[in-house]
C-alpha cells in the first residue's frame, strides 16, 4: 500500500494543555480515512499540523512522504483542504472568491471557476457576495476552493458542518466518487460516527488527544453490541423456564424486555422462538437490536476515560 | 511571476470591493476641507469674529490664505493624519484575513507565504500613494476655486517633494502595524497600536525627544513644529530600522509562527 498521509507520534501542547498526544496514523493511496472525535478532540489541531499551519511539538507529519513543515508551500499544490468553518472574502462575489483561488493555484483554465460551481450547485449564486451566503452555501464555497484544482489528496475538517441533508449526501457521494474512481486520499474529520462511517475506509477515534481505536469501517458492525429482545405475556417465567434450559436471559424492566447476549442466541433466534413456543409462552415480539453507532462511540470513549481513572 | 501577479490581484480586489478604500480616502480628505475652512474664516472677518476658535487654531498653525500654507497645511496633514489612515490601511491589509478567518486559505496555498506577504505590503504601498494623490488633487483643486495667492512652479515642486517624502516616511511605520495586526490576530489590535503610537508622538514629542520616536519623525519632517532642522541622521535610521524591523518580523510571523486562529 502506498502512504500518502502518515504521522508518526505527532504531539502538540500550547502551554501545559496537551491538544493532540503520540498520534501516528497512516492513510493510504485513494483511501478514506475518518477522523473522529467530540468537539476538542484533537481533530483540528492534528488537521493543522497536516497543513503546515502549526508545528508539532513532538514527533512528524508527512504528506506523500514529504515531511510538513510551516512555510512549505510546494506540497500544497497536489493537496485541497478546509480546515475549520470555511470562510471567504465577504465583499467578493462568489465567482470572484474562486477566481483569486485559481489564479492563486496556478489553475491556467479559466473554465475550472465554472466547473466547479457546477459540480457544487454554486452556479447561481455565482454573483452573490459571498457574506450574503448561507452556512450551506458557504460551506459548499469552501468545498469549491479545497477542490477546483482536482488535488490528489483532500484534507476536510467537518466538511458536511451546515449542509442541508441533501447536500450531506451529495458532498458524501462526491468524495466517494473522488476516491473509488480517481484515487483521490481523503482525510476527513467528524464528530458524527454515522456520517463517517457511510463513506470512510477506515476510521480513527481520536479522544483526548489520543488515538484510541482505528478500525475497518467493515468490522464497525461486528464491534456494536447487539441483543437479543424477546416480549412473552409472562416474561418472568419465559426467563425462568429458558435459564432451566440453559440460556442466561436478563430481565429489561425498564422496556419490558428479556434481553438475551450470547453469540447463540444472536445468532439463531429462531431457535429461542421455537423454544418459548414449546414452553407455551411464544413471544409476542423478538427482534435483535443494535447498538447505534453513536452509542458505540460513546461507549469507547467512555472505556477509555474509566482506564484513564 | 505568475504566482506573484496572482497575489497582487487578489490583493487589489479586496481593497477596490471593499467599503474601507472609501472611508479611509474620506478621513483624508478632511485635510483640505479644513484647510479650505481656514481660508475662508481667514479672509472673512464677519466669520473671524464669530469663528474666534478656528481663528485661533489657524493662527496657533501659522496658517496664512496663501499657496504656501495650505500646501504646507497637506504635507502635515500625510505626517499626522496618514500615520493614522495609512495605519488604517495596513491594519485592515493585514488583519482583516484573521478577523475575517481567511488567513488559513492562504497558509495551505502553493504561493510561498513571504510573497504574499510581500504582496500585501505593496497593496498597502498602493493604497497610500493613491491616498496621497487623492489629498494633493483635492488640495490643488481646491486652492484654485479658492484662488489662493502665491502660486509658482518652483513653490509646487518644493512642496511637492516635502509632501512625497513625507508620505515615505509615514509609510515605512506601516510595517510594524502589519506586525501587531499578524501576531494580535485581527484589526483591533494594530489600530489601538495606532491611536496609542500618535499619542506618544505627543508626548515623546513635547518632551523633546520626538527626534527618536519613529511616529513623531514625519510629522516633524513635515514642518508641523516649524523646522524639520532637528532631524538628524540618526532620526532616519531609528525610522528605517523599525521599518525593517516590521516588514521581516511580519515575514517571519507569517512564515514561522503557529497559525492557530
Amino acid at each position: 500500500m502506498n502512504k500518502v498521509i502518515e504521522t508518526e507520534d505527532l504531539t502538540k501542547k500550547f502551554g501545559k494543555v496537551t491538544a493532540v498526544k503520540n498520534v501516528s496514523l497512516t492513510v493510504n493511496k485513494g483511501e478514506i480515512y475518518g477522523f473522529l472525535g467530540l468537539n476538542g478532540a484533537g481533530k483540528t489541531t492534528t488537521i493543522r499540523i497536516l497543513t503546515g499551519m502549526i508545528a508539532p511539538t513532538k514527533g512528524s507529519a508527512y504528506i506523500s512522504g514529504k515531511k510538513i513543515k510551516r512555510g512549505d508551500y510546494a506540497t500544497w499544490k497536489s493537496v485541497g483542504c478546509i480546515v475549520e468553518v470555511p470562510y471567504s472574502y465577504p465583499d467578493l462575489t462568489v465567482y470572484e472568491n474562486l477566481d483569486i483561488m485559481r489564479r492563486l493555484k496556478g489553475i491556467s483554465d479559466k473554465n475550472s471557476v465554472k466547473l466547479i460551481m457546477d459540480k457544487l450547485k454554486l452556479t447561481e449564486y455565482s454573483g452573490r457576495k459571498a457574506g450574503h451566503l448561507s452556512l450551506g452555501n458557504s460551506q459548499r464555497l469552501g468545498l469549491a476552493k479545497a477542490m477546483m484544482h482536482d488535488p490528489e489528496i483532500l484534507i476536510l475538517d467537518e466538511p458536511s458542518n451546515g449542509l442541508d441533508p441533501e447536500g450531506i449526501v451529495e458532498t458524501r457521494e462526491l468524495l466517494q466518487n473522488l476516491s473509488k474512481n480517481h484515487s483521490v486520499t481523503i482525510f476527513i474529520s467528524s464528530h458524527i460516527l454515522g456520517e463517517i462511517s457511510k463513506i470512510a475506509d477506515r476510521i480513527g477515534i481520536i479522544h483526548k488527544g489520543e488515538l484510541i481505536q482505528e478500525i475497518n469501517s467493515n468490522e464497525l458492525d461486528n464491534l456494536v453490541k447487539k441483543r437479543l429482545l424477546i416480549r412473552t405475556r409472562d416474561n418472568i417465567s419465559a426467563c425462568k423456564l429458558l435459564k432451566k434450559k440453559g440460556y442466561n436471559p436478563h430481565m429489561n424492566k425498564k422496556d419490558n424486555y428479556l434481553e438475551m447476549t450470547d453469540e447463540e442466541s444472536l445468532n439463531s433466534p429462531e431457535v429461542i422462538a421455537t423454544k418459548l413456543v414449546a414452553l407455551a409462552v411464544p413471544p409476542q415480539s423478538l427482534f435483535i437490536e443494535e447498538e447505534d453507532l453513536e452509542s458505540y462511540f460513546l461507549r469507547v470513549i467512555r472505556q477509555k476515560e474509566n482506564n484513564y481513572e | 511571476m505568475n504566482k506573484f501577479r496572482a497575489s497582487l490581484y487578489a490583493e487589489y480586489l479586496k481593497i477596490i470591493r471593499s467599503k474601507v478604500l472609501i472611508a479611509t480616502a474620506a478621513a483624508l480628505s478632511l485635510g483640505p476641507i479644513m484647510g479650505s475652512l481656514f481660508v475662508v474664516v481667514l479672509r472673512s472677518a464677519s466669520l473671524t469674529e464669530s469663528n474666534s476658535l478656528l481663528q485661533s487654531k489657524a493662527a496657533f498653525t501659522g496658517f496664512s490664505p496663501d499657496w504656501q500654507s495650505f500646501l504646507n497645511l497637506l504635507t502635515q496633514v500625510i505626517g499626522v493624519g496618514g500615520v493614522i489612515v495609512f495605519g488604517f490601511a495596513a491594519s485592515w491589509v493585514f488583519g482583516r484575513e484573521y478577523s475575517d478567518r481567511t488567513a488559513k486559505d492562504l497558509f495551505v496555498l502553493p504561493v510561498s507565504r513571504s510573497l504574499i506577504v510581500i504582496s500585501k505590503f505593496i497593496a498597502v504601498l498602493g493604497w497610500s500613494i493613491f491616498l496621497c494623490i487623492e489629498i494633493l488633487l483635492l488640495g490643488i483643486i481646491t486652492g484654485f476655486i479658492l484662488h489662493l495667492p502665491g502660486w509658482s512652479g518652483r513653490l509646487f515642486f518644493v512642496s511637492l517633494y516635502h509632501f512625497s517624502i513625507t508620505s515615505f516616511l509615514v509609510i515605512l511605520l506601516c510595517t510594524p502595524v502589519a506586525f501587531i495586526a499578524s501576531a494580535g490576530k485581527g484589526y483591533l489590535a494594530p489600530l489601538g497600536f495606532v491611536v496609542l503610537s500618535v499619542v506618544l508622538a505627543q508626548i515623546i514629542g513635547a518632551l523633546g525627544y520626538g527626534t527618536y520616536f519613529p511616529w513623531a519623525i514625519p510629522a516633524i519632517y513635515s514642518k508641523i513644529i516649524g523646522t524639520q532642522s532637528i532631524l538628524n541622521w540618526q532620526s532616519y535610521l531609528i525610522l528605517a530600522l523599525t521599518s525593517i524591523l516590521g516588514l521581516f518580523g511580519t515575514i517571519y510571523w507569517w512564515k514561522y509562527a503557529d497559525q492557530t486562529n
